[in-house]
């Protein structure tokens, strides 16, 4: 009995064909056990490990590609959902390998560049959405053009090449309807409202915020009439379009529109979508300075980051803390932020958020009134979003470098950045920024002129509930005016504010007579 | 459930309901006590029912030594029942006598009423009653104390992996003086387990970390572990971006684990900045398991060493921490030949083997294999079908050449020996997570019938070829490094 002896080769080759027979016939029914629980993302979710473990072992077996490839299609975007974004990457890649030229290898290096831009990898999801633009003009297919299309033009926006990503848009706008009626209409409509998707994101760089929520609206409403949209694909619609509705200041529409979102993401059991649109409402909350709640949502989506070290998402949540920390005037706290914001940004090489970060820094230290080091953060923003060609920040730096400016006793300047900032927020349709415009303005000129300013700015922070904004015009407004009883109406009124905004910390310091200068922002 | 809903009342409900049949109440049920024990809702009736009998009996026992009564033969008659409770009540010991009283009560094996039991001692029914009420307030005290003690247990618990073994051999010394360093106040702040993979270094942070769940003697116990490779679509062993991976990971895992979640965001040093003060002041056990995995080790133990004024560090590494100075170091050895003998006994128990093994052939055993845990537990999971000799031979050989070589003369000799349902399902393993599955998800991508199925299971495990993790409940079974790499290279062509 020789039963120590190693597997002859004929045994081997036995079990390998085995192995593989095994491995083809269990690759084709996941295949078709995923597609039948797409919708059940929570009972899959426990084998995700396994999923990943069986592609990894198929790929390395050219003659299962076919079935590889289809199984990789069948369980997009569930690993990413599933927070597995680096690994999930890399098989969409080898996917496409296998895929050769077919119209699958262009669907999935359009799911790859998608996925690429998500994560912040613009250079690589340039590389990569360019060649799932060949592929998908090649073969004149509409869904790869408008994923890998739209994953392109946002990587080219986020790098500051505003310009080539506009002219692609249109091009691709233009392609795609061309060749809607070859296609079927639901990879049409789809492709369609990535494009737009893209189209608002332009125009809110470009400052056009009324026209973004247009496009954001058309978006949702093409998502919300496909009749197979999937619950992840509309909630992704959902926070898409709150990001535009945030931004031209209709807070309470972008709290619906995220608060759908969640409801949607939590339905189909997709906690990290949940968390990352918790974190969005956060940011809202931020802008309707009601920081506790704001704080409450931040902190748990930068946990969940942390734990999962999710670096690109956690980098722009410790940004959001900074400026929430600013808004309550905790300066202090808002500078150790800011700090860890500009470092991690750094380190990961996300020169956008590093910027944002400077920026902030700038503007944190200006309060402090450590003018100089200020200065310097701010005029390198300066430079920064000119560069990028991002107006409302263009803007938002003018309104800071002002602030700094006048720190730095050179009254000129200040009053030429507050002109600046107020113009270029005339040309936007961005109520906040043209609130924090005039409160800048109204430093300069005659007393009427200032108190004209002030009100006008109070008037529209009430209406778009800043009440950060409306603290602050009632702050400056008490030292326009001689009426001691005026005076006390408005520091109760204030106090009041920010009592219930929890931003007493501004307070410190300060009285009646003293009134503080609270933060302007965005 | 809160010690406060432990009440008399419930506790009284709970044993008439025994006692005459009604409904339980749902009050004690939910304790944390039982569901440590048992997993489903329905087993937790006769598990509580367990819980308290052995509470009363073990109070009883102790009582009734102190008092000086001897302890009874088995109760079968109301007679002896009534010499019984005349001897408890004769020793004048009140608490002995509320004991007692509720015992022969609700609980007796022999069921006599309160006027049957009060006659014998003599007393009246009311005042028998009154004994009755008095132990029903000494079991409740004693359910709370269990409760808060099985509370206590379970949150020291939280941040602890399901250990993988049921019994570690050889390592009773190592445990015990990690322990001692540990509690002893002037003993070093961290300690680091130290030797090859595989020797059981996880394994010996794990026993010592589940010793001190039983005890009070820290605040909080925290585990940091990490996972370290990946292989990718092309089939390489990859490190991966992993959760637990640098010294800035370490310190939110720190705050997660502290409940600390509003330092989420802070740079890492500001987060040990205030973390010191809570760690200074209370002491806290914290386990960070694969040290050597993290890629700035040497940034780490000088950022962790202001934490460690009452809190203590356990470390485990696979490389030695001897040139910090801080840490004392403690090598974990193969296992001794005693040792070896325990392990290759209780694998042989566990196949349901009774045969024991001579001196001579432990020895032999010993000597051919050395003190390698999985090696011995794979040779000793053929000794059921092959003569001993017969396991020896070659394998000697083999031996000498290398470790590498003994193990894949092991796995061949083992394969040989496999039906071809467990064939199918060890290779079915390749195709799941290296971390491990679980039952379901191996029978969906094994294709096989139930029946076979089970048989192919028991079988790998008979042969100590599948290893478990994640708790009796859910187990969760994997490979061996080892076994993938003989069927990677041994079984399959270019694989």
């Amino acid at each position: 009995m020789m039963i120590a002896q190693p597997l002859t080769f004929d045994e081997r080759q036995h079990w390998t064909g085995y192995f593989q027979s095994h491995l083809a016939e269990r690759l084709q029914w996941v295949t078709a056990y995923v597609s039948a629980h797409q919708q059940k993302l929570s009972y899959l979710q426990p084998y995700g490990d396994s999923l990943l473990m069986l592609i990894s072992q198929a790929c390395q077996q050219p003659q299962l590609s076919q079935t590889t490839v289809d199984l990789i299609l069948a369980l997009h975007p569930l690993p990413e959902r599933w927070g597995y974004w680096d690994r999930w990457e890399e098989v969409l890649q080898s996917g496409a390998r296998l895929a050769a030229n077919s119209w699958q290898a262009a669907e999935l290096l359009a799911h790859q560049a998608y996925l690429l831009w998500s994560c912040s990898r613009w250079s690589k999801a340039v590389a990569v959405g360019r060649a799932a633009l060949r592929k998908a003009e090649q073969l004149q297919t509409i869904l790869p053009m408008g994923i890998g299309g739209s994953a392109l033009v946002n990587s080219l926006n986020a790098l500051g090449r505003q310009e080539e990503a506009e002219q692609l848009l249109s091009h691709l706008l233009d392609k795609t309807a061309e060749l809607h009626s070859l296609n079927s209409e639901s990879h049409a409509i789809t492709a369609l409202i990535s494009l737009k998707h893209s189209q608002a994101l332009l125009y809110r760089l470009q400052g056009k915020q009324d026209r973004a929520v247009v496009v954001a609206r058309q978006m949702l409403d093409m998502a919300k009439e496909q009749p197979n949209i999937s619950p992840f694909r509309l909630g992704d619609t959902y926070v898409e379009q709150a990001t535009m509705l945030w931004a031209g200041g209709d807070y309470e529409a972008a709290v619906k529109a995220l608060q759908e979102a969640i409801h949607l993401f939590e339905r189909v059991g997709d906690r990290v979508a949940a968390i990352f649109a918790s974190g969005n409402l956060g940011l809202v909350y931020w802008s309707m300075a009601q920081y506790d709640l704001a704080e409450q949502r931040m902190k748990q989506c930068a946990a969940f980051c942390e734990q999962s070290n999710v670096r690109w998402r956690l980098i722009s949540e410790v940004g959001n803390l900074a400026v929430l920390y600013l808004g309550q005037g905790r300066l202090q706290q808002a500078l150790h932020y800011a700090e860890n914001h500009f470092d991690m940004a750094q380190q990961y090489g996300h020169n956008l958020e590093a910027s944002r970060a400077r920026l902030n820094r700038g503007a944190i230290l200006t309060y402090l009134q450590v003018y100089d080091t200020a200065l310097k953060d701010l005029e390198m923003s300066l430079a920064q979003v000119l560069a990028e060609g991002r107006q409302e920040l263009v803007a938002a730096v003018q309104i800071d470098l002002s602030l700094c400016y006048a720190g730095l006793n050179q009254p000129q300047k200040a009053e030429q950045c507050a002109h600046n900032a107020y113009e270029m927020a005339e040309q936007m349709a961005f109520p906040g920024l043209t609130i924090i415009a005039l409160r800048t303005l109204a430093r300069y000129g005659q007393q009427e002129e200032r108190i004209a300013r002030l009100q006008t700015a109070l008037d529209l922070a009430e209406k778009h509930q800043r009440r950060l904004d409306e603290a602050g015009c009632l702050f400056s407004l008490i030292g326009l005016t001689a009426n001691a009883s005026k005076q006390a109406a408005y520091w109760q009124r204030a106090e009041r504010l920010l009592s219930e905004i929890g931003a007493t910390a501004w307070l410190d310091n300060h009285s009646r007579h003293n009134p503080p200068f609270v933060a302007l922002m965005l | 459930m809160t010690l406060e809903s432990i009440t008399t009342t419930a506790v009284a409900e709970t044993l008439s309901a025994w006692r005459h049949g009604g409904q339980l109440p749902d009050a004690l049920l939910e304790l944390a006590a039982l569901q440590q024990t048992v997993s489903r809702p329905e087993e937790r009736p006769q598990a509580l029912r367990e819980f308290v009998v052995s509470l009363l009996e073990s109070q009883l026992q102790q009582q009734r030594l102190l008092a000086e009564i001897s302890p009874k033969a088995r109760l079968t008659s109301k007679q002896a029942v009534q010499t019984a409770v005349i001897a408890d009540f004769q020793s004048n010991q009140k608490e002995l006598q509320g004991w007692s009283a509720l015992f022969f009560r609700y609980l007796s094996p022999v069921n006599l009423t309160v006027a049957e039991l009060a006659a014998a001692i003599p007393l009246s029914t009311r005042q028998f009653s009154r004994h009755v009420k008095q132990g029903v307030a000494q079991l409740t005290s004693l359910i709370q104390q269990a409760e808060q003690r099985a509370q206590q247990r379970s949150r020291l618990r939280r941040f602890l992996p399901v250990p993988e073994f049921s019994q570690l051999f050889g390592v009773d010394q190592v445990v015990l003086k990690v322990v001692a360093q540990l509690t002893a106040a002037d003993g070093p702040r961290f300690i680091s387990i130290e030797g090859l993979g595989g020797v059981g270094k996880t394994a010996v942070a794990q026993a010592i970390a589940y010793q001190f769940a039983e005890q009070t003697i820290w605040q909080d116990i925290l585990w940091i572990s990490a996972r370290q490779e990946w292989i990718t679509a092309q089939g390489q062993l990859e490190k991966i971006e992993d959760p637990v991976y640098s010294l800035e990971d370490v310190i939110s895992r720190l705050a997660h684990q502290l409940g600390q979640e509003q330092l989420a965001g802070l740079a890492a040093q500001d987060k040990l900045t205030r973390l010191e003060p809570l760690l200074a002041s209370q002491p806290h056990l914290i386990i960070i398991d694969n040290l050597e995995t993290l890629t700035d080790t040497k940034a780490l133990l000088p950022a962790l060493f202001p934490l460690a004024g009452q809190t203590r560090f356990l470390l485990t590494s696979r490389y030695s921490l001897r040139d910090s100075d801080f840490v004392y170091t403690l090598p974990l050895p193969e296992l001794s030949s005693t040792a070896s003998q325990a392990l290759i006994e209780s694998e042989l128990e566990r196949q349901g083997q009774a045969a024991t093994l001579s001196e001579a052939a432990m020895a032999a055993i010993y000597r051919t294999i050395g003190g390698l845990p999985l090696a011995l537990k794979l040779v000793t999971s053929q000794l059921g079908t092959l003569p001993l000799e017969y396991i020896l031979n070659g394998l000697q050989d083999a031996r000498r050449q290398s470790a590498e070589q003994m193990y894949k003369f092991i796995y061949q000799r083992t394969w040989r020996l496999l039906s071809p349902a467990a064939h199918h399902l060890l290779l079915t393993m390749l195709l799941v997570s290296p971390e491990g599955e679980a039952i379901t998800w191996m029978k969906l991508m094994s294709n096989m019938p139930s029946e076979n199925f089970d048989e192919a299971l028991l079988q790998l495990r008979r042969y100590s070829l599948l290893e478990t993790a994640g708790g009796l409940e859910e187990p969760r079974y994997r490979l061996h490094r080892l076994t993938t790499t003989f069927l990677q290279t041994e079984v399959l062509l270019q694989w």
